[in-house]
């Protein structure tokens, strides 16, 4: 396994990353670490992941000196870009709630702007989808307005999210009862409650082996600026192993981005953080936000073609990551390799089943 | 004299700020166009009240520097072209006219580098499309008979399983 870290007086672009981004959301940011040949060496990184605009803002106007011209070109183009997809998300998310609540769905804003809302320039929390909740009962309202004319253009909207399958009618009920309601210029706009928020966020982050850099920078902001009697119980709420895991999201934001957390009870903080799960992390930040990382080939395209079955095999080996959350495991130092081997054995039957069932 | 009197186009515009930059995207043409201050500042006072005389005046007061005609005439053709204006500029102040022939590169040249930097400039960006910020689909975005596998929309025909 590639290791996260390097000798000593040689950092891992992940953990470069890291330093790039790390305190990037405050209205001051901590001085900046990192060399000339670092930025530039991950800078194709910042911006695929969308971080470009935050690093961008880290590295005005106090020291404009710290990167090649080529670089900073870079950024600023990045940056440029994303404040305007900033403010065309931002109509969409103005034009989705209008059509949605004409047809008496109650839409629920997730990640985005929802999170956008808190640092301190949206532009710097870039959105692409938007990602909405519904009610299950509204979900064919919903999508059949969403599919109508009159959505708005140049957005793809998803209305499904996993970390909400698993809710009764009661607890919809009390998920839109905490949420709040937020002004986008002239649409009020709903976001989930700040204890929900977070613990979407950690979900989330986890689910998806936590690739995306940007991810772990909402969680900090968000640790930064929770709200006074924030109900840690009901945000931590679940099994022993759910609780786990969100502590250890939560204590990412800090080992890794420096993110402060003053207002996170004691027992969280004190919970472990596997070396593995940080070694992971980083790596995962090593590579490219590209759609190839969510799509190989269909597994029954790359049937037909045996000289592609040793990639196509090796391509779905899970990350130690995405095989806990999936197989219900412990974030503890264990090893996560029993844990990979039942997730692969999982997707294989899986993709099995389908085959029999398509022929 | 003819008098022009450049109105900024509104409508099929969002626009953003960006430090001391206004950015533009255009949702008729879907092109984004990023203009420095100096730009920025001529077409927010495009109000079809305004003529290039005026202009001038207006941005000498707002700028700490003394904006000159030829420096609007400029601000004003590179807004035209990209279609930022209600209406296409007068003949008279494109550059086939003999009366309009100064470039951006003669202004640099008679200001100096440095000053030349206060020099309106409009330029188009590559602007983002929704399948470059894709991370996923699913039922709502990717109706049958396509199929969503592993974040990515695939055609029917793909769909084998």
């Amino acid at each position: 396994m590639k290791r996260a870290t390097q000798a000593q007086g040689r950092r891992s672009r992940g953990e470069m990353i890291a330093a790039a981004l790390a305190g990037a959301w405050r209205e001051r940011p901590p001085q900046w670490q990192l060399t000339h040949v670092e930025l530039a060496a991950i800078t194709p990184l910042l911006v695929g992941s969308g971080a470009a605009a935050l690093v961008w803002r880290r590295l005005q106007p106090a020291e404009p000196f710290n990167c090649l011209p080529a670089v900073a070109a870079e950024l600023q183009r990045a940056a440029r870009l994303q404040a305007l997809q900033a403010a065309l998300h931002e109509k969409s998310i103005e034009q989705c709630f209008a059509l949605l609540r004409s047809v008496g769905v109650e839409p629920l804003l997730l990640k985005g702007w929802a999170v956008a809302r808190l640092y301190p320039e949206r532009h710097l929390r870039p959105s692409g989808d938007l990602d909405l909740l519904v009610r299950p009962t509204a979900q064919s309202t919903a999508a059949a307005a969403l599919s109508s004319p009159s959505r708005p253009p140049l957005v793809l909207i998803d209305t499904h999210h996993e970390e909400f399958d698993a809710l009764d009618e009661e607890e919809w009920d009390q998920l839109f009862a905490r949420s709040q309601l937020h002004q986008l210029n002239q649409t009020p706009v709903r976001v989930l409650g700040a204890e929900d928020q977070l613990r979407f966020l950690c979900e989330h982050l986890l689910r998806h082996s936590a690739y995306r850099p940007l991810w772990l920078c909402d969680l900090a902001v968000m640790l930064e600026a929770l709200p006074p009697r924030f109900d840690w119980e009901r945000c931590l709420k679940g099994t022993r192993p759910q609780a786990i895991r969100l502590a250890c999201a939560i204590n990412l934001a800090g080992r890794l981005l420096g993110a402060s957390l003053a207002s996170v009870p004691e027992q969280v903080r004190a919970t472990p953080l596997p070396a593995w799960l940080v070694s992971e992390v980083l790596i995962q930040w090593e590579r490219p936000c590209t759609t190839e990382r969510h799509a190989p080939e269909l597994m029954a395209i790359s049937l037909r073609h045996p000289r592609r079955w040793p990639r196509a095999l090796l391509k779905r080996w899970p990350d130690p990551i995405l095989a806990s959350v999936r197989r219900g495991r412990s974030f503890d130092e264990r090893a996560r390799l029993p844990a990979q081997m039942a997730q692969y054995l999982a997707q294989s039957i899986n993709f099995l089943r389908r085959l029999a069932r398509s022929r | 004299m003819e008098r022009h009197l450049p109105i900024a186009r509104r409508e099929q515009l969002v626009v953003t700020e960006l430090g001391d930059e206004l950015l533009i995207y255009d949702l008729r043409a879907h092109q984004a166009h990023c203009l420095n201050r100096t730009a920025a500042l001529v077409w927010q006072h495009c109000d079809g009240r305004r003529d290039i005389p005026a202009l001038a005046q207006t941005l000498t007061r707002v700028l700490p520097f003394t904006v000159d005609e030829d420096m609007i005439r400029l601000a004003l053709r590179q807004l035209s072209r990209r279609k930022l204006l209600a209406a296409p500029l007068a003949p008279a102040l494109m550059p086939e006219s003999g009366t309009a022939q100064i470039s951006r590169r003669v202004m640099m040249r008679r200001l100096g580098v440095a000053a030349a930097i206060a020099l309106p400039l409009v330029t188009s960006i590559v602007a983002p499309t929704p399948a470059e910020a894709q991370s996923g689909c699913n039922a709502a975005n990717c109706p049958p008979p396509q199929c969503c596998v592993a974040g990515l929309c695939l055609p029917a025909d793909e769909c084998s399983i």
